[in-house]
């Protein structure tokens, strides 16, 4: 305030420690939130307003009763939706098979990214640079070209049903899908055996190619990153903390275990977290591939006849909604990790 | 000029939130054919590339059945059968697309249904091409009709009523398949290749013209066959947005002239000389459809001689026809029920009076 009454613009005459309202910074401040809140406030009413006045201009409805309709198309990968569900139902399955690569693809990415991040820290000169190739090779690279990539490689490389491989009794490897031996769910309990069966494979667990292929392509792109911030955060990890373990006697293996990536994962997990996002978002790619996720689900829908902007605010939804479920999760190991901290 | 756009639903649904009532200043001002007008070319929502139907040239210009009635909307708007704009859209992406202002008409086989007219807003000028479903198997598949299809993989594109009917087709049968679903056909043929579907569902008319041009490598056309089933109805035409009834109209009128000219026997070669010989008190029919009758104006806002624009550049439906769909193309599609009503078939032009 002193600063404030020493300037020029200050009248004369005025009292030293009195300060027009105006010019205190406390309301200031709350003047400034204001008006940020009713500028953002203002677009997102300006566009609501907009986006509804256009769709009364077209004659299309804007309600969200739509989705009690029947779907009329089928999910690739969900058997048991009929084309008479309701198109709640159908973007459901969309959102769950969005989660559930997001889910697997997150796990992969972690252990594999750990597992290069390590290796390019090897005094092997072979591993070092083997996981060098990788994470240049999948970092730099759209993922939307590792998607289309993975895709065609995958189709073009397997065989065809007619000629398909068989390892065991445990596995059918073609193109329309790789199946393999899983759990029989249904009581009793038991292993479920792909077998085939003319032009279709019954029992076993069905991996299609459009969703190895998001998955691969996914993962190798995500663990790429991981692996960076893994390096970076055991170069980070202080000298001193590497010679303690070696003046008691630990064996190399036992130093990065118990000593340093303790302490580096804790500088990783924030700069983690971030690739994880990035991976639960980057599952929309599946629509180039015909991998039914929410984004998919809800073009056919509006390909037919449903209306594709109340479509699309859910689609928006629900990646906002996996979003920041990862991030709570996330920030709450964070937490965690920052506790145990000295 | 040539743009060609793949825009997704989602742009367009972007455009209805940002654009600022685009429509206010055109609506008020004489509509769709003010703007284009002064615009000086038709804006055409096109396939992504269907041959027969709506497929780019190598030197960049369209041909096509679709193709033409863009051209032939622009002959009787703008006197000019090459002032048009292409914009390829995918099925999914199609409604959004016109909803938004990308396109001023979609002429993209796209079938007439009562949800489309209704919810997507969209209004259906008269029927160009009466199409119908069918399914296409290869030829040593063991398949002769759909009843042999149960636990199948099927191909399909994806938004399309296709996909519907398909689903409705195979469940009133009992049969169980799987639906692969692609975004565009060339996607969905180099499915069909790798041998990852058993079948290939689409309009009769788009089976026929991947048919016709199947590559010599997988085969050639007999590598393939249809099925004798027709599972569905797919009238299709070109549409525009509700709520501007003067585009409407003309758009509509367009096909009826093109079906008109037919029925009166004037193509694009004797249209000039049925002009110069045709006495308007003699023969008031075709003097009116070519514009010599004084006086005579349907209310279009269009100029008198739009319909012979139409003739003369685009020329009537059966050379449309012949020249992109016909026994002597690739599709080798015979007329059958898209013939004139006096030949049996399903084309009937309201009078010009």
């Amino acid at each position: 305030m002193d600063q404030d009454s020493s300037s020029v613009s200050s009248p004369a005459g005025t009292p030293r420690n009195v300060v027009p309202w105006f010019r205190d910074l406390k309301n200031i401040r709350i003047g400034l939130q204001v008006a940020f809140l009713a500028l953002f406030g203002g677009i997102i009413l300006w566009m609501s307003l907009n986006l509804a006045t256009n769709l009364d201009r077209l004659g299309i409805r804007r309600d969200f009763s739509f989705l009690g309709q029947p779907a009329g198309f089928s999910i690739l990968g969900a058997p048991d939706f009929r084309a008479q569900d309701t198109i709640r139902q159908a973007l459901l399955i969309g959102f769950v098979n969005a989660l559930r690569v997001a889910l697997v693809g997150i796990l992969l990415a972690l252990v594999l990214g750990i597992l290069v991040g390590i290796a390019r820290l090897s005094s092997n000169w072979l591993v070092s640079r083997s996981a060098s190739a990788f994470v240049e090779g999948f970092r730099n690279i759209p993922p939307l070209v590792l998607v289309i990539f993975f895709y065609l490689s995958v189709v073009a490389s397997l065989p065809r049903l007619e000629d398909a491989t068989f390892l065991g009794q445990y596995a059918i490897v073609s193109n329309r899908g790789i199946w393999v031996a899983w759990i029989d769910r249904g009581p009793p309990l038991g292993i479920s055996l792909p077998v085939l069966d003319g032009r279709v494979v019954e029992g076993g667990l069905w991996l299609y190619p459009e969703y190895l292929s998001l998955l691969i392509s996914l993962v190798l792109y995500a663990a790429s990153f991981i692996a960076e911030i893994v390096r970076g955060s055991i170069l980070a990890v202080h000298r001193g903390q590497r010679e303690a373990a070696d003046s008691l006697g630990l064996r190399p293996g036992q130093r990065m275990r118990l000593v340093v990536l303790p302490q580096a994962l804790r500088i990783a997990t924030p700069a983690i977290g971030n690739e994880f996002l990035n991976l639960a978002k980057n599952v929309s790619l599946g629509i180039a591939v015909g991998f039914a996720e929410i984004l998919r689900v809800a073009n056919t829908a509006a390909g037919n006849g449903q209306p594709a902007p109340q479509l699309l605010i859910l689609v928006l939804l629900a990646y906002l909604a996996l979003s920041l479920v990862i991030s709570v999760v996330v920030n709450r190991f964070n937490r965690r990790l920052q506790l145990v901290e000295r | 000029m040539n743009r060609v756009s793949r825009s997704a639903a989602v742009i367009a649904s972007i455009a209805l939130v940002l654009s600022a009532c685009g429509g206010d200043s055109s609506d008020s001002s004489g509509g769709l054919l003010e703007t284009i007008r002064s615009r000086g070319s038709v804006i055409c929502g096109v396939s992504l590339g269907l041959p027969g139907f709506s497929i780019q040239e190598a030197d960049g210009s369209y041909s096509g059945f679709d193709a033409d009635y863009c051209k032939a909307i622009a002959a009787a708007v703008l006197g000019n059968a090459n002032a048009v704009t292409y914009v390829e859209l995918s099925a999914a992406a199609r409604f959004t697309a016109l909803q938004a202002g990308e396109v001023d008409v979609l002429v993209r086989n796209t079938t007439w249904t009562a949800t489309r007219d209704g919810q997507e807003g969209a209004a259906f000028a008269m029927t160009t091409f009466y199409d119908g479903q069918g399914m296409m198997v290869d030829t040593n598949s063991g398949i002769d009709s759909i009843a042999d299809m149960n636990d199948t993989t099927i191909c399909v594109q994806a938004g399309t009523t296709t996909q519907l009917n398909l689903e409705s087709t195979f469940a009133a049968r009992g049969l169980r398949y799987t639906a692969l679903t692609f975004e565009g056909n060339d996607q969905l043929q180099a499915a069909y290749f790798e041998g990852r579907c058993d079948g290939w569902t689409s309009d009769l008319s788009q089976l026929a013209a991947f048919r016709g041009n199947w590559p010599a490598e997988q085969g050639g056309p007999t590598s393939v066959k249809i099925l004798p089933e027709v599972i569905s109805k797919e009238p299709l035409g070109p549409l525009v947005n509700d709520g501007d009834s003067q585009w409407f109209d003309i758009v509509n009128w367009v096909v009826i002239a093109t079906i008109q000219a037919e029925e009166f026997g004037i193509t694009s070669q004797n249209v000039d000389s049925i002009k110069a010989s045709t006495n308007p008190d003699e023969n008031p029919e075709v003097g009116r459809f070519l514009g010599l009758v004084d006086g005579f104006d349907p209310g279009l806002g269009l100029s008198p001689d739009w319909a012979y624009n139409i003739v003369r550049q685009v020329g009537n439906y059966e050379e449309i026809y012949l020249r992109n769909v016909g026994p002597n193309t690739p599709l080798g599609l015979p007329r059958g029920v898209n013939s004139l009503w006096t030949d049996g078939g399903l084309l009937y032009a309201p009078p010009f009076r």
